[in-house]
């Protein structure tokens, strides 16, 4: 290697290199992920059971309360919108899982 | 960066998801891999982190408020996804007790061409730098952001971006003419 290292003699050349086509099938992986808002990678789909659990437990918590109301009529309206506050909280990844897990809920329902 | 694309970009994004998508690509989808491939090296781990960047991108565009450049939000974003991988290595290095965890190596990966020996010097030379420097060359001397946008990145001032470029090219200097 010689000597007296000179930035313009190598300019921006990189030993890196990507396999042929690379950057189109991977513009076409990101497409299909944002399109079907799964997750193809093991890391993600972990993350994902982690908050489908979560989403779970409070879904199976507002089924009970609604179906064993212990509070008078006059605070459902209080406990709804807070229900809905939590709810618009959510992702909109998570708020489309929530939505397509329980619309079809008797009690959710009733 | 050219302002008026971004624009255009952010503009198509709102009004027609997979024009404005294909726009984003076409002018960031390289740019920020070989950012994210410059911090970590390996091929597979830059290209999750991209497809990770561009995922959180596309579904967190709402939230971008127009602060900073939409160039400089999404190579934010895609250094928090290299820097994560980066620190999941060390740490992974480290719990295995490998003996050139810390050190300045270049990781195994088939997608290095480790014949062009300047040029995987000069990558060593870079990785032996504190993460800042790092940053601040690479954005700088292969990215050629201003030192504004390079702080907007980096969640730091112009003028430390600057004296940490000057610092990381006069280290590079005397790593390349040393003897290995």
């Amino acid at each position: 290697m010689k000597k007296d290292f000179d930035f313009d003699r190598i300019g921006k050349r990189m030993p890196y290199k990507t396999p042929q086509g690379f950057f189109d099938e991977m513009e076409a992986n990101i497409w299909k992920e944002v399109q079907s808002g799964l997750s193809p990678t093991r890391k993600r789909k972990t993350h994902r059971l982690h908050i489908f659990a979560g989403a779970l437990a409070v879904a199976a918590s507002i089924a009970l309360l609604l179906v064993f109301n212990p509070f008078p009529f006059k605070k459902q309206a209080g406990s709804f919108s807070k229900v809905e506050q939590a709810f618009a909280n959510l992702s909109q990844e998570d708020q489309a899982y929530m939505l397509s897990v329980y619309q079809e809920d008797i009690f959710m329902n009733e | 960066m050219a302002t008026r694309n971004d624009t255009d970009i952010v503009s198509a994004l709102k009004k027609n998801a997979e024009n404005g998508f294909r726009l984003l690509m076409a002018k960031y989808k390289e740019p920020v891999y070989w950012h994210i491939r410059r911090l970590v090296v390996s091929h597979d781990d830059a290209q999750d982190a991209t497809q990770e960047t561009f995922v959180r991108v596309f579904r967190s565009f709402l939230q971008f408020k127009g602060e900073c450049s939409l160039g400089a939000w999404i190579f934010r974003i895609a250094t928090n996804e290299a820097l994560r991988i980066v620190e999941r290595r060390r740490e992974e290095r480290l719990s295995l007790d490998d003996p050139e965890a810390g050190v300045n190596t270049l990781m195994a990966d088939d997608y290095v061409d480790y014949g062009d020996l300047e040029a995987v010097k000069l990558q060593k030379a870079i990785h032996s730098l504190p993460t800042k420097q790092q940053l601040a060359f690479n954005l700088r001397y292969y990215n050629e952001l201003g030192y504004d946008e390079i702080a907007s990145i980096t969640n730091s001032t112009a003028a430390n971006v600057k004296v940490n470029y000057h610092l990381a090219k006069e280290k590079i200097i005397k790593y390349m003419n040393s003897t290995d």
